[in-house]
C-alpha cells in the first residue's frame, strides 16, 4: 500500500479500495459504515465526558481513521478502539480523562455494545499501546479548524456577517467530517476550504476575488480545481445523506457483516 | 447487506486466548453465560480479538515501531523523571545513543502523559540545541510477572558530555569563547523553546548536555510544558504547577508562590547556568525555599517592590514577610556585579583562558578594566533580574550585545570537547547530584535535589511532578 500514500499520513483516495478491512471481505460502503459508528462512539462517549470536538475528539477520530488503513475490522474491535483513540487523544491534547471514567461512560451509554467486556479498562490500557505502536507516537496532529479560523480575514470584501456566518456553518461541517474519510485522504487545510467553499455554496456566497480566479484556495493550494473540490465536499454530503436515513447506531448496537 | 466470507484463520481460537484472558484477570465467560450483544458474535470472538491485541506485544514482530534489542545497553548514565537512561548502540548503524526508560509500573492511567508530552514537544522541537528525539522503541519486560508487559524507550541521539559534569571537572578549562558559545547556544535553544510556546521549567546545568561536536543541547523536557499566550488581558492566565525547577535555579516568584509563571522562570535559569560557567558550580545552593530566597536576597538584593513592584501579589509573599527568620531580609544590597564581574576575564591575546578553572578569583583584585568582560556581566545582570518583567526573553538575550562583541561567538567548541577524553556525566562523575562541587556544603541531605542525587533514590521520589 506504500505507493497509495501521498505522505506518511495521507493516502490516495485509491487506498479505500484495499484497506485491511476490504482484503480481509468488508466490502467498501460496509466499511464505510464500520468507520461511522467507531466515531459515533468516540463522538458519543466524548461529550458524555464533556470533550471537545476540537481538539479532542477530531483527534481521536483522526487516530481511528489512521488505525484502520492498517488493521482490519475484522481483527480489532471497533468499540475498543474508539475508546482507546479517546482515551489517548485526551493525554496527548491535555484534557486527560480517566480510564475508568471513560469506560463507565461507555458502559452507561452503549450497555449492549461493551457487555462483553467485563474488564473494560484493562482492554483499553492494551489498546492505548497498541495505538501508540501503529500511530508510531506520531500524536501530533492538525486539524483544520486553526486554517478555518485564518481565513475569516481573507475575504475583505465580504461583510463581517456573512463571513462569521459562514464559518461557522463550515466549522460544523468540520464537526461531521470526522465521520468521514476525509481526514486520512486531505490535509487539514485543504479540508477547512473545501469546507468553507460548501459553506459559501450553501449560503449562496460569491467570495470576490482580486485576480478573478474562481479558486479563492489558489494561494495556499495551487492547482487544485474546483471539481476536486467538490469531491471531498461531496463526502461530507454523502454522509448527511446516509445517516439521514440511518441515524448511526440508531439502536445502540453495532451493524454485524459476516460471521464475526 | 450481503454477509461477506470470513477468513477462517482468524477465528482460530487457541490455547493462547485462554492465557491472554487469565492474564489480563479476565474470566473466561463460560458457554451461554455470555450476556449476548445481540449481534450474534459468538463470545469467542471477543476472546479471539482480545487475543489479537495480546499477539501484537507478544510476537514482538512490531511492524511499526522499532525494538529495544535494535541497541545494545552499555551502561547507566542517569536518572530521568520517569526512569532511568542508558547509553546504547545501534546494532544495525553503530551509532550510540541514550535510552530513556519510561516507567509503566504503577501507571494506572496507562501510558504516562508526562512522557506523551515530551514525546510530543520534541517532535515539534527540531533545533541543533535542543536534544534530538530519534524514535520512541519497545522492549518486552523482563519480568514476565509484571501486568504492563511493554516497556517503552525514548530514544535519543547520544551526547558525550553534561555541563554539570564538565563544570566540576576542574581539568576542563574554558576560554571566554567556549563560554560565549555555549550560553549562546542555550539562549538560541531556549528561544526556539519558547517560540514553540514550551516552558523548559527545569533548567539546570544538569539538563545541559554537549555533543561530541561541542554543539550544547538542552534536555530533559519531563517537566516541560506548552504554554498558551495571553493574548487578550481579560482572560484570567492558566494556572501551572508550582512545584517545578530544581531549588537551586528556582527563581523568586516560584519560590513566592507565583501559579500563573512564564517563560522568564527559564531566563532565570537561564542566568543562573550562565553565572556557573565562571563560578563552576551552582551559585545558590540552597536547601530550604526560605533559605534559597536568603541566598537570592544575598546575591541579588532584596527582593521588595522598588525592584518589584508586583512582589507584594505573589501568593506567599505575607506568609514569607512574617517568618520570623525572615526569608525575604531587607536592606540588602546586590553584589552580584561585585562578586562575578572579576571572573568574567577576557581571554588572553594568544586566546587562552585567564580566569581561574577553579572559579576562585579574588575579588579584590586589581585588574585593568579592559581585561573584564563587562558586556558578559550586563547580560547576566538581567538574565537574573528579580523582578520576572525586567528579564529580557530569550529572544531578546539571543540579540544581546555580547554576542556581538569580539571574540564572536562560534559554532560549535569542538576544540575544547578534544581536549577532554572521557565522558563527563555528572551521575559518573560523583555518586550525587553535586557530590564534589560546592566545596561547601556538608553531607545533609538536600531533600529538594532528588533529581541525580543517588541512584538509590527512586526518580520521583521527592521529585516534583507536573499534576
Amino acid at each position: 500500500m506504500a505507493d497509495q500514500k501521498v505522505s506518511e499520513w495521507i493516502w490516495h483516495v485509491d487506498a479505500l479500495k484495499s484497506t485491511p478491512s476490504v482484503l480481509a471481505g468488508l466490502n467498501k460502503d460496509q466499511e464505510l459504515l464500520y468507520r461511522r459508528e467507531g466515531i459515533k462512539l468516540i463522538s458519543e462517549v466524548g461529550n458524555a465526558l464533556n470533550c471537545k470536538p476540537r481538539p479532542t475528539i477530531g483527534v481521536a477520530a483522526v487516530y481511528f481513521h489512521r488505525f484502520y488503513m492498517m488493521h482490519g475490522f475484522q481483527t480489532f474491535a471497533r468499540e475498543l478502539t474508539a475508546l482507546g483513540c479517546l482515551f489517548l487523544a485526551g493525554k496527548v491534547e491535555d484534557f486527560p480523562k480517566k480510564c475508568k471514567d471513560v469506560c463507565a461512560a461507555a458502559h452507561s451509554l452503549y450497555p449492549e455494545i461493551f457487555a462483553k467486556y467485563p474488564n473494560l479498562v484493562d482492554d483499553v490500557m492494551g489498546t492505548e499501546r497498541l495505538l501508540l505502536h501503529c500511530l508510531k507516537f506520531d500524536l501530533q496532529v492538525g486539524l483544520p479548524y486553526d486554517a478555518l479560523m485564518e481565513y475569516k480575514t481573507m475575504f475583505p470584501d465580504m461583510s463581517r456577517d456573512q463571513i462569521t456566518d459562514a464559518v461557522q456553518i463550515a466549522w460544523t461541517f468540520i464537526n461531521d467530517s470526522i465521520y468521514t474519510t476525509l481526514s486520512i485522504t486531505t490535509e487539514p487545510q485543504m479540508i477547512a476550504i473545501a469546507l468553507l467553499h460548501l459553506a459559501f455554496t450553501v449560503k449562496g456566497y460569491q467570495p470576490v476575488q482580486q485576480n478573478m480566479d474562481p479558486c479563492w484556495w489558489s494561494a495556499d493550494v495551487s492547482n487544485w480545481p474546483p471539481q476536486s473540490v467538490d469531491k471531498a465536499c461531496h463526502l461530507v454530503l454523502d454522509f448527511y445523506a446516509a445517516t439521514k436515513e440511518h441515524p448511526i447506531l440508531s439502536a445502540k448496537k453495532l451493524t454485524v457483516y459476516g460471521a464475526f | 447487506m450481503s454477509s461477506q466470507p470470513y477468513p477462517a484463520a482468524l477465528h482460530q481460537s487457541s490455547t493462547q486466548s485462554r492465557t491472554l484472558i487469565s492474564q489480563n484477570g479476565q474470566n473466561t465467560p463460560t458457554g451461554g453465560g455470555t450476556p449476548n450483544s445481540g449481534t450474534g458474535a459468538p463470545e469467542l470472538d471477543v476472546r479471539q480479538q482480545l487475543l489479537n491485541y495480546q499477539k501484537m506485544f507478544d510476537q514482538a514482530a512490531y511492524p511499526f515501531i522499532n525494538d529495544a534489542s535494535a541497541y545494545e545497553k552499555l551502561s547507566k548514565i542517569g536518572q530521568g523523571t520517569f526512569g532511568e537512561v542508558f547509553k546504547a548502540r545501534c546494532k544495525s548503524t553503530g551509532r550510540m545513543v541514550a535510552l530513556k526508560k519510561i516507567l509503566m509500573a504503577n501507571e494506572k492511567e496507562g501510558f504516562p502523559i508526562t512522557a506523551l508530552r515530551e514525546v510530543k514537544m520534541l517532535e515539534q522541537l527540531k533545533h541543533p540545541n535542543i536534544i534530538d528525539l530519534i524514535e520512541v522503541c519497545s522492549a518486552k519486560s523482563s519480568a514476565p510477572a509484571t501486568k504492563d508487559r511493554t516497556t517503552f524507550y525514548l530514544v535519543f541521539s547520544f551526547c558525550e558530555h553534561d555541563l554539570a559534569g564538565l563544570l566540576s571537572n576542574p581539568k576542563v578549562r574554558m576560554s571566554l569563547l567556549h563560554i560565549k558559545t555555549m550560553i549562546k547556544h542555550l539562549i538560541t535553544g531556549l528561544n526556539k523553546l519558547h517560540r514553540s510556546k514550551i516552558l523548559h521549567r527545569d533548567m539546570k546545568a544538569a539538563n545541559v548536555l554537549i555533543s561530541r561536536e561541542g554543539v550544547l543541547k538542552l534536555a530533559d523536557f519531563g517537566l516541560a510544558r506548552p504554554f498558551v499566550q495571553r493574548e487578550n488581558s481579560n482572560v484570567p492566565r492558566a494556572l501551572y504547577t508550582n512545584r517545578v525547577v530544581t531549588l537551586w535555579y528556582r527563581p523568586p516568584e516560584l519560590l513566592l508562590g507565583d501559579r500563573s509563571y512564564g517563560t522568564k522562570i527559564d531566563v532565570w535559569g537561564a542566568g543562573c547556568i550562565m553565572a556557573e560557567m565562571w563560578t563552576r558550580q551552582p551559585i545558590m545552593q540552597g536547601d530550604t525555599e526560605q533559605r534559597q530566597l536568603q541566598l537570592i536576597s544575598a546575591l541579588c538584593g532584596s527582593i521588595n517592590q522598588e525592584v518589584w513592584p508586583n512582589c507584594v501579589k505573589m501568593p506567599l509573599w505575607n506568609v514569607m514577610s512574617s517568618d520570623t527568620n525572615t526569608p525575604l531580609p531587607q536592606g540588602k544590597k546586590r553584589v552580584l556585579r561585585s562578586k562575578l564581574r572579576h571572573l568574567m576575564r577576557l581571554d588572553g591575546p594568544d586566546g587562552r583562558s585567564q580566569s581561574d578553572p577553579y572559579g576562585k578569583g579574588k575579588p579584590n583584585e586589581h585588574l585593568p578594566a579592559d581585561f573584564k568582560d563587562d558586556d558578559a556581566m550586563n547580560l547576566l545582570e538581567s538574565l537574573l533580574a528579580i523582578d520576572p518583567d525586567k528579564r529580557p526573553t530569550a529572544d531578546e538575550a539571543e540579540d544581546d550585545i555580547w554576542f556581538y562583541k569580539e571574540p564572536l561567538p562560534k559554532a560549535n567548541v569542538q576544540d575544547l570537547m578534544d581536549t577532554i577524553p572521557t565522558s563527563q556525566f555528572e551521575y559518573t562523575v560523583g555518586k550525587g547530584a553535586h557530590a564534589g562541587r560546592g566545596r561547601h556544603h556538608n553531607n545533609q541531605p538536600r531533600p529538594n535535589q532528588a533529581q541525580r542525587q543517588s541512584n538509590a533514590i527512586p526518580a520521583g521520589q521527592y521529585r516534583d511532578t507536573i499534576f
